[in-house]
């Protein structure tokens, strides 16, 4: 366990490291890498810990990106103007929904409330009606499909297929410059340790424990006099809000925000670099995210072709030979090597022996 | 004196098959119960019933006088009724303790798990039950670890550790060695006076060393009840079990 904290603390040291070494564009890149980090924890916490595999957590990471993409969109567009986009599609008034969002105050509270409410929404329906496995699987992914048709079909007002792009400030300061990649870089990683310590207390609690008690037998908890399906609203109202935070970050960092980046495969993905890392740890979560996509930009520089191969072949072996993920079948490893030199009572016995 | 437990005139059916049968039975307070009867008699719907987790299509299920048969199960047990299931159903990926820290907690809430802490006591109950199944020792083990007369125990004790008015045990010695089934009657004879308990079994010496009243279960309805003497004497009794044994026998032979 020492080791363990010992390692976390040291990658993230490392990753504070990241801008004083790597070029601007690079940092960049991993700032993506780290928001992207958040989706891919939230999904560790609801399918690792919680049992209930999401192939829809684009739905959150879009709430979250979407609610913040429309307040950078209305800050870009000149004041008394429409966004260009609704201009474009004949749109003659702002839609009510959108007037709020000019306040950054609203716009990130909606990013956290949002993908939450929806999520606790959805669990409500899901959970207390007692549907679980695949067809959690399946209820996620087809909301997922029909949001993605929703903002692809609604065009005038969420800019449909091209998605909310062209802008450039937040909170008064430009997003361009590469003074501004670096702060983003450390307050996405901040917000990331935040999140990581948040869910690591969220799931070292006694909720925790039941949630894991859960996942394996549910029947079990229920009849010691757990309502088990509020505990699995909370944990996927939790994830939720972990994807909207991840999307909204993304937003910030890629300068866009469209339908393609949560549409199912992308939904998919993430979980892809979950079952990669092993989706039963917080730190392999992060550590899958950001580890995929940098193979992901440095191979498909070199073979733009590849990349899906590699990832493809990748993810065939871990799941036959590593059923845990990398985190997962190395972890008991790497306790097994380090247990006896920091146990001193094995050592006796093996002298007594 | 009002039973702790009633049930009045329960059905239960399964796409038509009548499991249980408009059953009648009753369990006071402080008093330990064996159902036996032969496979399909309805023992485990019956607990089932009790628990929530089968709803009846008629009848009532009164316990302390209050009518409990639609009450959600968390609710149930809640009231005072834990259920040991007939495969131990311990929480593999947790340890000893940490199965028993689930079971003892007092609010069962999604906001005191997660904001609240546990109440002083529960460590110096979670310590007692360990003692009295045996299992202190192995109070930081992994509960995947145990073997599967321990994996018994420990459910046992996280039933008991909750303090509920009544205990449904189903089949608690399934898979225990003849030392481990006597130290099992032993320990639930301790808790008569203070629990009631309904035992489910087969095995006829854990009946005999529990030498508690019997209910005898056939084809979902109460067959006979009374002292284990009574019923071993009782030659109706003799045939169900015997003329299941006949009939698969020649099953068996088909």
């Amino acid at each position: 366990m020492l080791l363990k904290r010992i390692l976390i603390g040291v990658a993230f040291i490392l990753l504070a490291c990241v801008p004083l070494v790597f070029s601007s564009y690079n940092v960049g890149l991993m700032g993506q890498f780290l928001a992207l980090a958040l989706v891919a924890m939230s999904i560790s916490i609801s399918w690792g810990i919680g049992g209930m595999l999401s192939l829809g957590q684009g739905l959150f990471f879009g709430l979250g990106g979407y609610a913040l993409a429309m307040h950078l969109k209305l800050v870009a567009t000149p004041k008394g103007e429409l966004p260009d986009f609704m201009f474009y599609n004949g749109l003659e008034h702002m839609p009510w929904w959108w007037e709020p969002f000019t306040n950054p105050g609203f716009a990130m509270c909606a990013v956290v409330i949002l993908p939450t409410l929806f999520a606790a929404f959805l669990g409500m329906v899901v959970f207390k009606r007692r549907i679980t496995g695949v067809y959690v699987s399946l209820i996620t992914q087809a909301l997922v499909l029909a949001f993605v048709t929703l903002l692809n079909g609604a065009q005038p007002y969420t800019s449909g297929t091209n998605g909310i792009t062209d802008y450039h400030t937040f909170l008064g300061i430009d997003l361009r410059t590469p003074e501004f990649r670096n702060q983003l870089y450390f307050a996405t990683l901040v917000l990331v340790v935040l999140c990581y310590l948040g869910a690591k207390a969220f799931l070292t609690s006694h909720f925790g424990k039941v949630l894991l008690a859960i996942r394996d037998n549910e029947n079990r908890v229920r009849f010691l006099g757990y309502d088990t399906s509020d505990y699995k609203i909370v944990a996927f109202a939790f994830s939720g809000m972990l994807a909207g935070i991840s999307g909204a970050l993304y937003a910030l960092h890629k300068g866009t925000i469209s339908p393609q980046m949560i549409d199912t495969s992308h939904s998919i993905l993430f979980v892809v670099w979950v079952a990669l890392a092993g989706r039963q740890s917080l730190g392999g979560a992060i550590l899958g995210a950001v580890l995929v996509n940098f193979l992901q930009d440095k191979i498909s520089t070199l073979f733009p072709e590849g990349w899906l191969y590699v990832m493809g072949g990748l993810f065939v072996l871990v799941a036959v030979y590593m059923p845990k993920g990398i985190i997962g079948t190395l972890e008991p490893l790497l306790s097994k090597v380090f247990k006896p030199k920091l146990s001193p009572r094995v050592e006796l016995q093996k002298e007594q022996a | 004196m009002s039973p702790l437990l009633e049930l009045q005139d329960i059905t239960v059916s399964f796409d038509g098959f009548k499991a249980l049968n408009s059953l009648n039975f009753s369990i006071a307070a402080g008093e330990i119960r064996m159902v036996i009867g032969p496979n399909g008699a309805g023992k485990s719907t019956m607990c089932d019933t009790i628990i929530g987790k089968v709803r009846p299509q008629h009848g009532k299920v009164l316990f302390e006088g209050r009518e409990i048969q639609k009450l959600s199960e968390h609710k149930i047990v809640g009231l005072g009724i834990g259920r040991k299931f007939q495969a131990p159903g311990v929480l593999e990926a947790l340890t000893v303790k940490e199965n028993l820290q689930i079971a003892v907690r007092r609010n069962k809430q999604w906001y005191s798990s997660l904001f609240g802490r546990s109440a002083t006591h529960e460590a110096d109950d979670i310590e007692q039950v360990l003692n009295q199944v045996g299992l202190l020792e192995k109070m930081d083990s992994n509960a995947s670890q145990l073997s599967h007369g321990e994996k018994q125990w420990l459910e046992i004790a996280m039933v008991l550790v909750q303090k509920p008015k009544l205990l449904l045990l189903d089949e608690p010695t399934a898979g225990m060695t003849a030392q481990e089934t006597a130290q099992t009657a032993t320990l639930l004879q301790s808790l008569a006076g203070e629990h009631s308990v309904l035992v489910i079994d087969h095995d006829m010496s854990f009946v005999e060393l529990l030498a508690a009243p019997v209910t005898v279960l056939h084809m979902g309805t109460l067959f006979k009840q009374g002292s284990l003497q009574e019923i071993r004497d009782d030659s109706s009794v003799q045939e169900i079990y015997l003329g299941r044994a006949k009939q698969e026998g020649e099953h068996a032979r088909a």
